[in-house]
């Protein structure tokens, strides 16, 4: 008996014996799986709604928005370069041109003695998701405080200092380009559409003159007039600035370029059926082995930090740098962080990305595959770069010595450095995936166009 | 035992233990379950579950009522059992009745179980489930939380022999009221919670004839379905535009499984001249119907609503002697299943194989008729498929094939007014998902040469299972 008994105890020993155990087989996750454990890593999530906007305000914003009333030479609005027919409210020109040119969205041209504007007119989708910068430098910025009454103290350029009461970031970036004579104001002595001097150019390079000069053509305008006094109850003319303008453009902006309900987005609320295969590996690709996150992080896709990643420099230059474009380098002090940011721009918020081309701070590539294709290798693809990409007026302008090129790549981001192995099939599903992030009612926003303005300009 | 097959053709359908062949459970991956349902008594299964050739008194009246017919005398039973599984568990306690009057027969047989979730959920950022926020945009919201569930079995049978005939005729009826199956959650990853609500049914009708030379043959007729509603809460976080910063939320997540099977087992028994061996086959077929299944497939295997059929062919020998018993059973078990949803048309091939074998041995306590008994047996459960994916793009071909051991080991005291058994499985071979996953961010090496995917693979699981059970004959 006492035999037996050793025997079984045996056996329940056994029984606890690792080597009692199979393991279970190598089972692949699923492409969700995958998918939506990388979302933690970079913290893609859902986004909320943008608060409701004051539909007066946003009334005026849209006239303004179209109204080119705003530039020096009656000639130019917002919507000239960020065009909303047919693009992600932008031209599809790689550099803008404003003021003095002819022609809307890309069949626009330069005008005669005019220049093109030296960076990508950006995107105005999306803007009022809680950017903390914008422009292609970042050199509009927000303060980083969070929660309520942290919003509303805003960095500007230098030379700029923006008046208080701006409502968000978007409304102080819309309180630059009128400052600009590039791209709206003008240059001293022209004459506007009807033959009439342009009093804006002939104004110093003071902002708050400037705005001022804005708001009196604007509110010299009945309906205008009107319309502030819809969107202000109780506030007197005297007291209008161009800020309370800005913040009514940005409210058009953000009630109407706010558009994330894409494919990924419907994913990332829980429906599996939002993305294809393709796109799925495309995903695990950008938040996996391309690392593509690294970058383009967080709740929107990028837009909140800086990175050089050798875009060819193509254009007239910015600043100190001219002919080349130093990017975030140009506006910060060599001991900030100047050194280090030069040829650094800010990182694209991705979502509609699809219909944001061309792309880079300068428009260098026409398609996604293209930007895709780049990564593999930053110093090759600039060396190979293939300017028939891009418009003839430009082609001269692609900055490809040997000088620029070695000063580009070796304040390269570390984490393009090395190149991205990609076979080409996984740069077809990134690119698949990209197209994920479109949201199809930001294919044609037409319908947000006004017959007419108050000015009486035309609106196109 | 019939509601461990209940969710057949699921990807999560319960390990099948059972000694019974009667529901043939479709498992399209090595994902392992608790052994939620294993919790009535029986006399063989510490011996792998051999049941072909060998009978189970206690548990062969609930596989087939007819059988209840084999019953001596009305006994009382309880036999708590417990079983673990990674984080999860559960604990129940069934107790019942087989009962004979005259060629009246049959069984009742109640039970409570209480499961835990079968893995941890995350806690999340805020630590606990309630969800407040000064979102303009997202409003407040509370998780319910994640406690231990109870299920509540109810089972009857009832059986007339016809003793002129050597016929038996049976109906069986087994009722759950199922607040948690085990593994559901699985189908839910970084969930906080997942409430479930169910039932389940099965029906059966059960025939048994007797020859002489101790021959005989069985049938088992069975319809079965169950239903269970999920409801996956999620804490994650939504960007706020107001705020610029990130804010928690409850997700929540409606999904369900609902399955039919009907059913059908032919088996015969004859012993082996006067060797005192005995041989049995049986053959059995299922047609299931699985019209929901949750939206989740975890790994890359497509989890769809479809249909299936499948088969056990099986032969078994056992030896009967006075102190000692031993069995094995050799089954082939094919199966057919066909799913489809939106991403296009799944078809299963499988070609499964069940070998079991168990030995038990009784010792004498001096020279009275008491006597204590020993049991040693192991299953194994070969599972083999191919898949055909039709897809727009083209067909893709898987293949998949694990194997599941199942140590199983038991004693028993046996006098002759009261039976105690104590009974153990270990299972193995299955695992279930290394979440990587959580609801904060997790640190990543940027510069790194390449970045890691997030795979998710399986990690080996033990099942074990303790079941005590005590039986008592009335006088």
């Amino acid at each position: 008996m006492m035999r037996a008994i050793t025997a079984v105890a045996l056996v329940l020993l056994a029984g606890c014996d690792r080597s009692f155990v199979a393991d279970p087989p190598i089972v692949e996750s699923s492409l969700d799986t995958q998918l939506r454990a990388s979302f933690n890593q970079w913290g893609a999530m859902p986004i909320g709604a943008v608060p409701a906007q004051n539909p007066a305000l946003v009334s005026l914003g849209r006239s303004l928005f179209f109204d080119k009333v705003l530039s020096g030479n009656r000639d130019v609005s917002c919507g000239t370069c960020h065009d909303v027919t047919a693009l992600s409210a932008m031209d599809g020109l790689s550099l803008s041109v404003g003021t003095g040119g002819s022609g809307v969205a890309n069949q626009r041209t330069l005008g005669t003695g005019r220049s093109f504007v030296p960076r990508n007119a950006p995107s105005l989708m999306n803007t009022g998701l809680g950017f903390f910068y914008t422009l292609w430098d970042g050199r509009v910025n927000e303060g980083f405080g969070f929660g309520p009454g942290q919003t509303g103290t805003f960095q500007a350029p230098p030379g700029v200092v923006f008046p208080a009461g701006l409502t968000n970031i978007v409304a102080a970036q819309a309180m630059l380009p009128v400052l600009n004579r590039v791209e709206m104001r003008g240059t001293a002595g022209d004459r506007d559409v009807f033959g009439n001097l342009n009093e804006l150019a002939q104004l110093g390079d003071s902002p708050p003159e400037i705005w001022r000069g804005v708001m009196n053509r604007v509110l010299a305008i009945q309906e205008y007039a009107s319309k502030f006094a819809a969107a202000y109850p109780g506030l007197p003319a005297g007291a209008l600035g161009f800020q309370h303008a800005a913040n009514a453009i940005a409210a058009f902006q953000l009630a109407t370029f706010t558009k994330h309900d894409s494919p990924f987005d419907r994913y990332l609320a829980h429906d599996n059926r939002a993305l294809t295969e393709e796109q799925k590996r495309g995903g695990i690709l950008f938040f996996g082995k391309a690392r593509c996150a690294s970058c383009h992080s967080g709740a929107l896709l990028g837009g909140q930090q800086f990175a050089n990643v050798g875009i060819p420099q193509i254009g007239p230059g910015v600043g100190s740098g001219a002919p080349l474009d130093l990017g975030r380098g140009e506006i910060l002090p060599k001991n900030q962080g100047g050194d280090f940011y030069q040829f650094a721009f800010r990182v694209p918020a991705l979502r509609n990305v699809e219909l944001t081309a061309p792309y880079g701070h300068d428009g260098a590539y026409r398609t996604l595959e293209n930007v895709v294709r780049h990564y593999t290798n930053p110093d090759s693809a600039y060396r190979a770069y293939d300017v028939s990409q891009l418009d003839p007026e430009l082609r001269g302008t692609f900055h490809g010595d040997n000088a620029t090129i070695a000063a580009v790549m070796k304040n390269l981001d570390g984490r393009v450095r090395q190149g991205i192995r990609m076979t080409p099939e996984e740069q077809r599903q990134i690119v698949a995936f990209l197209k994920s992030l479109t949201d199809d009612s930001a294919r044609n926003l037409a319908s947000a166009i006004p017959t007419s303005v108050p000015s009486g300009l035309p609106v196109r | 035992m019939t509601i461990r097959s209940v969710m057949l053709i699921a990807a999560l359908s319960p390990l099948l233990r059972a000694v019974n062949a009667q529901l043939i459970p479709v498992r399209t991956v090595p994902l392992a379950q608790g052994d939620q349902f294993g919790f009535l008594p029986s006399a063989n299964l510490g011996m792998g579950g051999v049941t072909i050739a060998l009978a189970d008194t206690l548990l062969d009246p609930f596989s087939n009522p007819a059988r209840s017919a084999l019953t001596r005398r009305t006994m009382f039973f309880g036999s708590p059992s417990v079983y673990t599984v990674t984080a999860g568990g559960g604990r129940t306690f069934p107790v019942g009745a087989l009962f004979r009057s005259g060629a009246w027969h049959g069984t009742m047989a109640v039970a409570i179980q209480e499961i835990s979730p079968s893995h941890e959920f995350q806690s999340g950022f805020f630590g606990g489930p309630e969800l407040a926020t000064t979102s303009s945009t997202v409003a407040p919201s509370r998780i319910p939380s994640s406690e231990p569930q109870t299920n509540r079995y109810v089972a009857t049978a009832l059986g007339r022999t016809f003793e002129s005939r050597g016929l038996t005729l049976a109906a069986s009826a087994f009722w759950s009221g199922l607040r948690a199956v085990d593994g559901t959650d699985l189908y839910y990853p970084n969930s906080q919670s997942v409430l479930q609500h169910g039932d389940a049914m099965d029906v059966r009708l059960g025939a048994l004839k007797r020859f002489a030379n101790d021959r005989s043959i069985e049938a088992v007729v069975v319809h079965n379905r169950y239903g269970l509603n999920h409801e996956a809460h999620f804490m994650e976080f939504i960007w706020d535009p107001a705020l610029r910063f990130q804010v928690p939320q409850d997700h929540m997540e409606a999904g369900g499984e609902r399955s039919r099977v009907l059913g059908a087992q032919l088996k015969y028994e004859q012993p082996i001249a006067d060797s005192g061996w005995r041989a049995g086959a049986l053959f059995a077929a299922n047609r299931g119907e699985q019209p929901q299944v949750p939206h989740n497939s975890i790994l890359n295997v497509p989890l769809a609503p479809g249909h299936s059929s499948a088969f056990n062919v099986g032969v078994g020998v056992a030896k009967a002697a006075r102190f000692g018993r031993f069995g094995i059973d050799a089954i082939y078990e094919p199966i057919w299943e066909r799913t489809q949803d939106g991403s296009g048309v799944n078809r299963f091939r499988f070609s499964n194989a069940i070998l079991r074998s168990g030995v038990s041995r009784d010792i004498p306590l001096d020279a009275s008729s008491s006597f204590v008994r020993f049991q040693f047996g192991v299953q194994l459960h070969a599972i083999n498929y191919g898949l055909d994916k039709h897809r727009a793009s083209g067909l893709a071909v898987q293949e998949q094939s694990w194997n599941e051991w199942t140590h199983s080991w038991g004693t028993s005291l046996l006098f002759p007014d009261l039976q105690i058994h104590y009974q153990g499985r270990l299972a193995s071979g299955a695992g279930r998902p290394a979440l990587n996953g959580s609801n904060v961010f997790t640190a990543v090496d940027i510069f790194a040469p390449t970045l890691p995917t997030q795979q998710q693979r399986l990690q080996g699981v033990k099942v074990l299972t303790h079941q005590f059970s005590f039986s008592l004959p009335m006088p």
